[in-house]
């Protein structure tokens, strides 16, 4: 048995399963139930035009929407493969809080990452197409450093932890034993 | 019999829903008036593949960051030796 322990590839995993999960987050939340914005609501305007302009830019809207998913489904393929992977190592230590850590890190990545590369740098749509939709995007970044914060603090927590998956006690078997 | 009953109505439904035909989400661009599809003409224009690597964009970042924690974190102290501290599991099911 190996005697040395690797924390990257369950941080990895964990990350970018967050990052897959945190992009599903952002399409389901602002895309489909509260209706803010779409991939290139700023670019093909979804209000203040003709009806029918309107519903061909909703139509438009809606395939890059599902552009969109597709990438983010396949960051949460690539996590789920690289989380396989990890849990079949056995230097790799199996820490809850490491996990918990890095979906953490990964959604705050995703809202930070995302935020400036498509609210401030493409400006391919604002998290609300509105005058005021500065404060709002602001508002996004920050919630993606606040969940950077407490991933990395997770995965810190998560340090001291040496189990890897082979020492962790099997389902059904009691504590003590 | 009802088992059957059941697996008919099943079958019923999946033929039904093969058999229907699909909904027209947008009246105005889906070949109206004039037989063109203002959609599929918007979408697929010469800034097809631009608006690919401005959607995909950000996710190469996400890939190397995903690298980069694979990869930086390296070797840490020995488990053996991280076993047999305080706090921690002295014994695995295989010992």
């Amino acid at each position: 048995m190996t005697d040395r322990i690797h924390r990257g590839p369950l941080i990895a995993a964990a990350t970018t399963l967050g990052i897959g999960l945190g992009g599903f987050v952002d399409g389901i939340l602002f895309h489909q139930i509260l209706q803010t914005h779409s991939l290139l609501s700023a670019v093909y305007p979804k209000t203040g035009l003709p009806p029918d302009v309107i519903v061909r830019n909703m139509e438009i809207n809606m395939f890059w929407d599902g552009m969109f998913h597709a990438f983010t489904w396949i960051m949460t393929a690539v996590g789920l493969g690289l989380l396989w992977q990890a849990g079949k190592r056995r230097d790799v230590p199996w820490s809850g809080s490491t996990m918990l850590g890095g979906l953490a890190l990964g959604w705050g990545l995703f809202n930070l990452i995302e935020g400036i590369i498509d609210h401030h740098v493409l400006h391919l749509h604002h998290v609300t197409e509105t005058p005021n939709h500065l404060v709002y995007d602001l508002l996004f970044l920050g919630s993606g450093v606040v969940l950077m914060a407490i991933g990395g603090a997770l995965i810190a927590r998560g340090s001291p932890d040496r189990r890897t998956r082979e020492m962790a006690p099997a389902a059904g078997s009691s504590p003590a034993a | 019999m009802r088992k059957v009953l059941g697996n008919s109505a099943s079958w019923a439904v999946v033929v039904w829903l093969a058999l229907a035909a699909p909904a027209v989400a947008c009246p105005f661009c889906n070949g109206g008036a004039d037989g063109v599809n203002e959609v599929q003409q918007e979408i697929f224009t010469r800034h097809f593949w631009p608006n690919v690597l401005r959607v995909a964009a950000p996710f190469p970042i996400f890939a190397a960051i995903a690298v980069a924690l694979h990869f930086g974190f390296g070797p840490e102290r020995p488990a053996v030796e991280a076993r047999t501290s305080p706090g921690n599991r002295t014994e695995t099911p295989h010992d």
